[in-house]
């Protein structure tokens, strides 16, 4: 069954032991029942997730029970500080908060810094396409080899198509119209945009509105200088396939996943045994 | 519903193994033996092929004995029988890799999609050996003694499914036209199996023993079942999937309203006085519960009590009786237990409703949860006090209210009741406790603006995710909910368990502790040449007088 250092992994495995391993890590149920999904779809589409969880592991455990800032300022833009918190944690909520303000509001937008883990932006994308949110997503990372923020990106959701791009700088955004973002209501956090990047963390910006909606398109500085970066096109197909098939993940990364799941088996006592059924 | 409630609902039409059966039999589902082999002792392995509205597959039987009865919990060191559902007619490669994962020691074999999932069972000790020994000596086993000893030779021990040792999601089968699409329709198609591969191993290792062909009479297969022992997974699996706990009360409360409301029709009342009759002798042959719920003495004697009312009632003024009248009369007379009797033969009067009512209920079932952020405080708070003021009225201050917690067994691989003040761990329980979440998340919104929104609240209170997605979820399901506190010291989880095994058909359930319920399934059922010529006998409460009249 093991091919190449690989054995084939069902999504639905991901995401049901997922909740234990997770919680092995210090995660509530809450939240780990939710993150358990971003995990399986970020390996199911990118093949990363169980790699980045295994990088992440100890930033994980030592953020799991912290908390982190957020003030959503008079221009409707959410500003976050995840303070070193993963995106495995932080996908579907930051999505919610996108997602909820777009439905009542028509748009909108969630900057979030210092936050660690790009690959699970995967996640977002996904579950922006099958909740019918239109999303563009720009991010920014210095350290994370091997992963997609191993460049500073974007990926737009449209139709529950994705795309995505490299971005030469993504403090320089643009608009399909041509009009600069520095003149749009998010003109605000271009400051924060421009800031330089934590060291070991992230910045993400999520722009969102009702499905359909015309969000403009990001566009990368000068030309299409990288537009062969089409990774983003995948992950609806990969998601797919995964789905009716399965996963072939890389077998350390899913050594550590099991190991987790087993620090949230617990022992039973004389006690518990006693009622057993 | 409230545990009390959910433990007296008696099986009936719209238990899921008679749609299946209804299924398999409607479309001639065709089970085939392709190959067994079996030595004096029981171990071998079989190869069986289904051809079922298209499309095809084959079940891959692991079988060993080491002379030890099984408890059937996951870590045990193997099972008696293992199989696997293939998708596809399975060419020998197949069958030897799926062979050799199954005989790994402590289900610690994978698989890929091409399996649905692994299944397991174990041989009833009091039975399998007895009827072995029988057969091999040239005797039929005496049907009595085999009653006694539960009525089986083989007992389930769980479908392990939907990813699980790297197998087909579930969410890969169509959602429609599939033979399987229906939920539940493949586990209890597989348990149908085990009480066939039971029986077919009985005869092959009688065969090996006696050198000359053993074959059991068809009469007794007919009427041995399977074996089910259900423990305290399944009320976490009742929590974890409150969509089909509401669903099928909700289609259960549909059907009999549309059963009270219709009128009288005399070949209705003689059918419900027979059924009446036969209940009661049937639960007067079988063994009852000894605690926890109605013995079988108390619910026969109500269940004649409901047929002499239906006799008084019969003979009243023809136009003015109506089946709610008589409802309402009979449950201002007996017992829980004999009342949900009743319900169950009313809904059975209506085949038709139900089949329409069966068809709603995938669907419904297959829902999946999720936040809805844009929802309003307002609007969410308005929600928890129409909807679990029942939650919010429950005092959790004591210990005694809040005693126990469910975890992940490291022993038995399966969820396990700790006790909360005693034992280690209650930081990985299981979410089974729906009262406390709804009370924190009811609190935490005092002072809120009834105009924020969900999304921005749940980023600051991450922890309360799941059960905002969950109440909002439940939002048009009446039904979904457990209303009681299950991990109160008195909670008694024999309970739920016992309404799950009647979601499923499961005629009688014997608790044997406060959490374990042991019963047969599929007494009397119809054999697979029966359904592959499409014929459905009504084989519910088999009596033990009658198994060798039908033909």
């Amino acid at each position: 069954m093991k091919h190449m250092g690989t054995i084939p992994v069902s999504y639905t495995e991901l995401a049901r032991q997922g909740v234990l391993a997770l919680r092995g890590l210090g995660y509530s149920f809450s939240i780990a029942e939710r993150a358990a999904h971003t995990l399986a779809t970020t390996e199911a589409v990118t093949g990363l997730g169980l790699k980045c969880l295994q990088a992440s592991a100890q930033r994980i455990e030592a953020t799991a029970a912290t908390s982190l800032t957020a003030a959503t300022a008079a221009t409707g833009v959410t500003v976050v500080n995840a303070g070193g918190k993963s995106l495995l944690e932080l996908s579907p909520f930051l999505l919610d908060v996108a997602s909820g303000d777009a439905e009542r509001f028509g748009r909108s937008a969630v900057l979030v810094d210092d936050v660690d883990g790009m690959p699970f932006l995967a996640d977002i994308a996904l579950r922006a396409a099958t909740h019918g949110l239109a999303i563009w997503v720009t991010y920014s990372s210095r350290t994370e080899p091997q992963s997609l923020a191993a460049r500073p990106a974007s990926f737009t959701v449209r139709d529950r198509r994705i795309s995505g791009r490299p971005l030469a700088d993504p403090a320089t955004v643009w608009q399909r119209t041509g009009e600069r973002l520095e003149a749009s209501p998010l003109a605000s956090i271009i400051p924060s945009l421009s800031a330089p990047v934590r060291e070991g963390t992230g910045r993400v910006l999520i722009v969102g509105g009702k499905a359909g909606a015309d969000l403009g398109m990001l566009e990368t500085e000068g030309d299409a200088a990288a537009a062969d970066w089409q990774l983003a096109d995948t992950w609806q197909r990969a998601f797919d396939r995964a789905i009716q098939g399965h996963i072939d993940a890389e077998m350390t990364g899913f050594d550590f996943f099991y190991k987790c799941v087993k620090r949230a088996w617990a022992p039973t006592s004389d006690r518990s045994r006693g009622q057993q059924g | 519903m409230t545990p009390d409630a959910l433990s007296a609902v008696k099986p009936s039409s719209l238990s899921i193994i008679h749609p299946l059966l209804q299924r398999m039999t409607s479309n001639h589902w065709a089970v085939s033996r392709r190959a067994i082999e079996a030595d004096e002792i029981g171990n071998g392995h079989a190869v069986y092929d289904l051809q079922a509205e298209g499309y095809a597959f084959s079940l891959i039987v692991h079988a060993s004995w080491d002379g030890e009865e099984k408890p059937g919990r996951r870590m045990d060191k193997t099972a008696d029988f293992l199989l696997s559902i293939v998708n596809g007619l399975a060419d020998d490669a197949l069958i030897a890799r799926e062979l050799a994962g199954l005989s790994v020691p402590y289900y610690g074999g994978r698989t890929d999609s091409k399996s649905f999932g692994w299944s397991a069972a174990n041989r009833s000790q009091r039975s399998f050996q007895a009827v072995v020994d029988t057969l091999a000596a040239g005797r039929m086993p005496d049907i009595d003694d085999l009653q006694q000893n539960g009525g089986y030779v083989l007992r389930n021990a769980g479908f392990y499914g939907n990813g699980r040792a790297g197998a087909a999601n579930w969410l890969s089968i169509p959602a429609a036209s599939h033979p399987f699409s229906d939920p539940y329709h493949m586990d209890l198609f597989l348990l149908y199996m085990w009480r066939e591969i039971g029986l077919d191993f009985v005869e092959a290792i009688a065969t090996k023993r006696a050198g000359t062909v053993r074959r059991l009479d068809p009469r007794l297969r007919r009427y041995l079942g399977v074996g089910n022992s259900s423990g305290l997974g399944m009320t976490c699996a009742l929590v974890r999937w409150p969509q089909w706990v509401g669903t099928w009360c909700l289609m259960r409360e549909i059907a009999l309203a549309y059963a009270l409301s219709e009128p009288v029709h005399e070949e209705h009342v003689d059918k419900l006085a027979e059924r009446l009759a036969q209940a009661a002798r049937f639960y007067a042959e079988i063994p009852g519960p000894a605690h926890g719920l109605t013995p079988h003495p108390i619910l026969t004697a109500d269940l004649a009590k409901v047929a002499e009312q239906l006799d008084a009632w019969r003979a009243g003024d023809r136009g003015r009786r109506n089946w709610r009248q008589f409802y309402e009369a009979v449950r201002a007379e007996v017992g829980r237990d004999a009342v949900e009797q009743l319900v169950a033969f009313l809904i059975d009067l209506h085949p038709e409703l139900v089949a329409r009512l069966l068809t709603l209920m995938p669907t419904q079932m297959r829902r999946t949860r999720a936040v809805v952020p844009e929802m309003t405080i307002g609007a969410l708070r308005r929600l928890i006090a129409r909807d679990y003021r029942w939650a919010l009225d429950i005092d959790m201050s004591s210990q005694e209210s809040t005693w126990h917690f469910w975890y992940h067994s490291e022993e038995s691989g399966e969820q396990r009741r700790g006790e909360r003040y005693v034992d280690p761990h209650s930081e990985y329980e299981t979410f089974v406790d729906v009262v406390r979440p709804v009370q924190a998340c009811f609190s935490r919104m005092e002072g809120l603006t009834d105009s924020e929104n969900v999304g921005h609240f749940l980023l600051a209170n991450p922890d309360l995710a799941y059960i905002v997605s969950r109440i909002q979820f439940l939002e048009f399901e009446p039904y979904g909910e457990i209303r009681g506190n299950l991990i109160a010291r008195s909670f008694l989880p024999l309970k739920v368990i016992r309404f799950l095994l009647s979601v499923f058909g499961l005629e009688s359930g014997i608790p044997k502790s406060a959490a374990w319920v042991q019963g047969v399934l599929l007494q009397g059922a119809p054999t697979p040449e029966e359904i592959r010529q499409g014929r459905l006998r009504d084989w519910r409460m088999p009596l033990r007088s009658s198994w060798n009249t039908a033909s």
